[in-house]
């Protein structure tokens, strides 16, 4: 082109384009644009930590505001990835408090973050607003205080699902009188009781505080005081809600619910006593989103408190709602988007409650916005599977655990290939995937053919051969994670498909049969990726290059191999 | 398929690449009858064949998966499979007993450990409640187990810190499972120990039964 925008009418359109997948597009359109649009991004989202360096991405966007860094892979979250593996978050932030001082927003996920990096956040970015620690750890409450008592505009402290080491609910008292910008704290994950005098005094000087979320330390009968200082909460996850009975206590509870017109989202409920819930009956009708996940409560008292949420679109509740509850959701919420059902004894293999396939298929059939499942249960149909997909044909992320490995149909003692199959070929938008049950590589061939914008699948116990394997890297063109344990896929379909993991952002594989001689090859032939073999054993170059490692993780990197590599993971390239 | 191309190590005979000899490998197609294919599979499983050499268009690029057929790899896949009906068998006896497969059900640690919390505080509470003159607190020398009884869906916790016999043991259990006393003939206590196995109460004395129990069952007899 001869003529172009001047980089300031570029950079002012630009600024109305935010999506990530937006910004990357501009930025590949001419070397103009690339600048302009480097200079001007505020947010970067990194799926991977060790997908780039903190160097590289300093260099390439001098003027981030807002960081969001995933560190170790999605299997963490069930143990499978060992103790120690990596994913500090540390190098990071003392490269960011050099280049950055403008930062304002950090949100991790899955990473390792010490009290020392909580001390240099608070201390290296002046205006400081938004911490939100997502399935974290390694860090105290020492280092939460230090964020308190520093960052003077924070606006979000969110700690999700960590591990903290709870030394003390003291740290809350670090809060300066003069913060009063909080907009959203959840302290949910924290053991030991906080402060609570700090905690109501925070809450009640907090003007623009939209959610709250105690943790099970926080008692039912402190609950109406916090309530009344913030009564335009919009978000609450309640502490224990359980007390002796007492009616002063309902009729204060009732109240400052009552008083609460802009609630939308209730959770906590830890050890709840039945008694006290028509207590927020009187907030129901603006309630959307339920979490009644850590509610061990029967069958007819969540009935009772779900049937109230006609306006309902996400659920999270215990296996204990059974059949005839989720009978009863499809009736009453219409507006219902996402269910998740958990198991309450997850070990136990024969089941404790009356909860099937049949309640699922109920809550496809009466909810025509559902397009997010998450689903434990113990047994399924693959009729069951087919009526779901036709019912639900906007499905977008189904997730189906049948809680013992390689379940067969229970009616037709048939594998549930073609349940799974109906699913992918019915939910044309389906984007996540989680498959159990006895399945062969017939499934994989369906998912492979159907399951186009599939963006991330999970698979256990399953499959026959290589085939399984390769279907799905050959013909799933949107797939970005693939995460496999216990399957027999090994090195055919792996090289055979090696240019598809660099489209990818990771492939996981433990207890497959991956030989360590194709995780050599793959390391030595594709620069681009990182290929580190987990082996708590030993050694795997002392082994047989034919034997199966451990556990494979595949990411693509332009960093090249990560220098922090505990002793039991091992990365292709310096083994070579 | 550039990137393919970087695999390849054009030294070795297009031919050796047939994939096919993974396919119909015969121990592979003993392995799928077993999964109870019906004919209809088989038929499917020919047109998979298909789709998969011409997935891979079978280009002389592609060689490097020769390499690995070339070795004793078919070998390595029988080892493969062999490894994963192992692994099956495996885990389901681990599944009856009680243990678990580390990481599945897929639950997160924090979930599992308030799961747990849960379940232990309102059996304790059951337990408290239900054992007049106690006092209510939790008594630091109780033993909690796990009992099932067969048939019966939801386990039960027990503290065997209150007995002192396999009869008022027995009595208390079939009580907990809503049976007369008149039923108590018909079931037979079993034990897990420490090491994981299982075996019949009453066979060791009390004490010593009390120091290696991990959990409980009630069996039928005959049945």
């Amino acid at each position: 082109m001869a003529y172009s925008f001047p980089e300031e009418v570029l950079e002012h359109v630009f600024s109305f384009i935010h999506t990530d997948k937006d910004r990357n597009a501009i930025s590949v359109v001419c070397k103009s644009w690339y600048e302009v649009e480097r200079w001007s991004r505020r947010r970067i989202f990194i799926g991977n930590c060790y997908a780039v360096s903190p160097g590289i991405v300093i260099r390439r966007f001098p003027e981030l505001r807002s960081v969001a860094l995933k560190g170790k892979p999605h299997f963490a979250d069930f143990n499978l990835v060992p103790e120690g593996w990596g994913g500090n978050v540390y190098p990071w932030i003392a490269a960011m408090a050099m280049a950055y001082p403008m930062l304002e927003e950090l949100r991790l996920k899955r990473m390792v973050v010490t009290d020392e990096s909580l001390e240099l956040i608070s201390r290296s970015f002046k205006n400081f607003k938004v911490l939100v620690l997502s399935s974290c750890e390694g860090f105290s409450t020492d280092g939460l205080a230090a964020i308190a008592a520093n960052c003077r505009n924070l606006r979000e402290l969110d700690l999700r699902e960590s591990e903290v080491d709870d030394f003390s609910g003291h740290w809350l008292t670090h809060f300066p009188d003069s913060c009063t910008s909080l907009v959203s704290l959840n302290i949910s994950c924290l053991a030991s009781e906080v402060s609570f005098s700090a905690l109501e005094r925070l809450v009640g000087r907090c003007p623009s505080l939209r959610t709250l979320r105690l943790n099970r330390a926080v008692p039912l009968d402190r609950l109406p005081n916090l309530l009344r200082r913030a009564p335009q909460l919009v978000e609450l996850g309640t502490g224990a809600y359980s007390a002796e009975h007492r009616p002063e206590v309902f009729s204060s509870l009732a109240g400052a619910f009552a008083n609460c017109k802009e609630l939308k989202s209730l959770s906590g409920f830890w050890d709840v006593v039945p008694d006290y819930l028509p207590a927020v009956y009187p907030a129901c009708s603006g309630i959307t989103s339920l979490n009644l996940s850590y509610a061990t409560i029967q069958s007819p008292d969540l009935i009772k408190l779900v049937t109230q949420c006609q306006n309902l679109q996400r659920l999270w509740v215990l296996d204990y709602i059974e059949d005839g509850g989720l009978d009863a959701l499809a009736a009453s919420c219409k507006d219902l988007q996402e269910l998740r059902v958990f198991p309450s004894e997850p070990y136990d293999m024969e089941g404790n409650v009356a909860l099937t396939e049949q309640g699922l298929v109920s809550v496809s059939e009466g909810c025509p916005k559902l397009h997010s499942v998450l689903y434990f249960c113990r047994q399924m149909t693959n009729a069951a599977l087919v009526s779901i997909a036709k019912n639900r044909p906007n499905m977008t992320r189904f997730r189906l655990c049948i809680i013992e490995p390689r379940t067969r149909d229970y009616q037709t003692l048939e594998p549930l290939d073609v349940g799974f199959g109906a699913i992918v070929e019915h939910c044309k938008e389906l984007q996540r995937l989680s498959l159990s049950g006895l399945l062969t590589d017939r499934v994989f061939e369906y998912i492979g053919t159907h399951a186009k914008k599939l963006e991330m699948l999970s698979v256990a116990f399953a499959g026959d051969g290589d085939l399984g394997l390769h279907h799905v890297l050959s013909g799933c063109e949107s797939l970005r994670k693939l995460e496999i344990r216990d399957c027999p896929f090994g090195d055919k379909a792996l090289l055979a498909n090696a240019a598809k993991l660099e489209t990818m952002r990771s492939l996981w594989m433990s207890s497959c049969s991956v030989s360590f001689g194709a995780c050599k090859l793959l390391g030595q032939k594709m620069p681009r990726l990182n290929v580190e073999v987990m082996d708590e054993g030993g050694r795997p170059d002392s082994r047989p290059e034919s034997c199966s490692v451990e556990k494979l993780y595949i990411y693509r990197s332009v960093a090249g191999p990560r220098s922090d590599m505990p002793r039991f993971v091992w990365t292709m390239k310096t083994l070579s | 398929m550039e990137l393919q191309l970087g695999l390849a190590l054009p030294t070795l005979p297009v031919n050796d690449f047939d994939l096919n000899c993974h396919i119909s490998d015969p121990t592979e197609a003993a392995s799928s009858d077993l999964c109870g294919r019906g004919d209809d599979m088989i038929s499917g499983r020919s047109n998979k064949k298909r789709a998969f050499i011409e997935a891979f268009e079978l280009p002389p690029q592609t060689l490097p998966l020769l390499l690995w057929n070339d070795q004793p790899n078919d070998d390595d896949d029988d080892d493969g499979d062999r490894e994963g009906v192992e692994n099956s068998s495996f885990i389901a006896k681990k599944n009856d007993d009680g243990y678990c497969i580390v990481g599945w059900p897929p639950i997160k640690f924090r979930r599992k450990k308030i799961c747990s919390d849960n379940r232990d505080d309102n059996d304790q509470t059951v337990l408290q409640n239900g054992s007049a003159g106690v006092g209510g607190g939790v008594n630091p020398n109780s033993k909690y187990v796990k009992v099932k009884m067969v048939g019966v869906g939801i386990a039960r916790k027990i503290d065997l810190s209150r007995h002192h016999s396999y009869q008022t043991l027995t009595n208390t259990l079939i009580n907990m499972f809503g049976k007369c006393q008149q039923d108590a003939q018909s079931f037979k206590l079993a034990y897990q120990d420490r090491e994981g196995d299982w075996l019949l109460a009453g066979d060791v004395p009390w004490r010593t039964f009390i120091q290696s129990v991990e959990r409980l069952k009630l069996l039928r007899i005959g049945g």
